[in-house]
């Protein structure tokens, strides 16, 4: 059993309940009340998904410190956390927490691009990191290349609805656009990855 | 919510989807009602164009979910869980050390002035009442004599004949100490002024009453 485990069934067992089966709201309202251990079953819940959509769109090397960030975020500010009335429950906050800490940190980088780039200093991603090398098909490859191609908030968008599995009305409100502007987005970025596929 | 209203809500939702990209999205998400569901079915049945769009529709989102799911399997996360999960609680024990401020500001944002106004409030309407209420006892502690009170010395449970008795022997004692007895009537009601002039002697006031 995995410490995740251990801890999770600390929480639970007094209420006779599965770890699986505490839904994140619960949870929340334990943490609210000053449980810790409410909390950390929540970020062990969320870690993987949370990481790695870190990582798709803000670069391995930011990926930890943006999770930490969203973390305090949301500690910050779960009073006013409703779990009611937040469509999506607590994931689709944590992961608009998460988009906009990842948003921050974009602007903040691409005014610093902007700025070296005036003196030819310009750092592209570190695609040459061997963890992050696909050594796949190369229609794997192509498809990567495709996907760093793509505008932000397409990138974005695909990256929200494969890691958090949020329902596209839910996508919607975390990014604050209507539903048809985002599946709009969704669909451009399908047909812009397949044409570039094609090339 | 009657079932008239209810279908018209659900092909509202289909209705709201701008074109056939967005129906056929939400359609392979699974995202829409059964009812719309149903509708989008019989429209790809129907129209061999839609179909092949949504079948494109549907390759490309496979292949982009294999890709990640092949992309994740070969990328490691930068961070072990154990780590990241360590940090999120150290934040957490500052978080409860601080006393958890958020979680209690919807309290604070419930109160309409400053806490210490309503105890100064309390204080207050109870200071007023106490004044309210003393203000509208009866004067006890007014003028001693009133004009329609007797003097002190007399005693309402005395006839007026045990008055004229007791007004004469302390007249009496007066005399001995004047050295000359003072006429007195007889009647208790006769004797007040007497009684006034008698004690405002021993007292030294002028008047009593």
């Amino acid at each position: 059993m995995t410490a995740e485990a251990n801890l999770s069934t600390d929480v639970t067992t007094a209420r006779g309940e599965e770890p699986g089966d505490v839904s994140d709201e619960a949870l929340v309202a334990r943490l609210k009340g000053g449980d810790i251990d409410a909390g950390e079953v929540l970020a062990r819940r969320y870690f993987e998904p949370l990481m790695r959509y870190l990582q798709r769109l803000a670069g391995q090397q930011t990926a930890e410190e943006l999770h930490q960030q969203t973390w305090v975020s949301v500690l910050d500010h779960l009073g006013k956390f409703e779990a009611a009335a937040a469509a999506g429950g607590f994931k689709a906050w944590l992961f608009r927490i998460a988009t906009n800490k990842a948003n921050d940190h974009w602007r903040s980088r691409s005014r610093e691009r902007t700025a070296k780039e005036g003196l030819k200093l310009v750092k592209e991603e570190p695609l040459s990191d061997a963890s992050f090398r696909l050594e796949g098909a190369e229609e794997e490859q192509k498809l990567k290349r495709a996907m760093e191609r793509l505008p932000e908030n397409q990138r974005q968008i695909l990256m929200l609805r494969y890691y958090s599995d949020l329902k596209f009305v839910e996508i919607a409100q975390v990014l604050g656009c209507p539903l048809n502007t985002a599946l709009g987005r969704v669909h451009k970025a399908l047909i812009k990855l397949r044409q570039m596929m094609d090339e | 919510m009657t079932s008239d209203e209810t279908e018209a809500r659900v092909a509202s939702q289909l209705q709201q989807l701008e074109n056939n990209e967005a129906i056929l999205l939400m359609y392979l998400a699974g995202e829409l009602s059964g009812e719309d569901r149903a509708e989008v079915e019989q429209l790809l049945a129907s129209d061999a164009g839609l179909r092949e769009e949504a079948a494109r529709l549907s390759d490309v989102q496979g292949k982009v979910s294999q890709w990640l799911a092949h992309s994740d399997g070969s990328l490691p996360l930068v961070v072990s869980e154990a780590v990241a999960v360590r940090n999120v609680l150290r934040a957490a024990r500052e978080w409860k050390l601080r006393g958890m401020p958020a979680a209690r500001e919807p309290v604070k944002s419930k109160l309409l002035f400053p806490w210490w106004a309503y105890p100064s409030s309390a204080a207050a309407a109870i200071l007023l009442c106490f004044l309210v209420w003393w203000g509208a006892q009866p004067d006890r502690n007014g003028p001693y004599l009133a004009v329609d009170t007797p003097p002190r010395v007399v005693d309402d449970r005395l006839t007026p004949d045990e008055m004229a008795d007791r007004l004469q022997a302390s007249i009496d004692l007066l005399d001995v100490a004047d050295g000359e007895p003072l006429a007195v009537s007889q009647s208790g009601e006769d004797l007040w002024s007497s009684f006034a002039v008698a004690e405002s002697e021993v007292t030294g006031q002028d008047e009593i009453r």
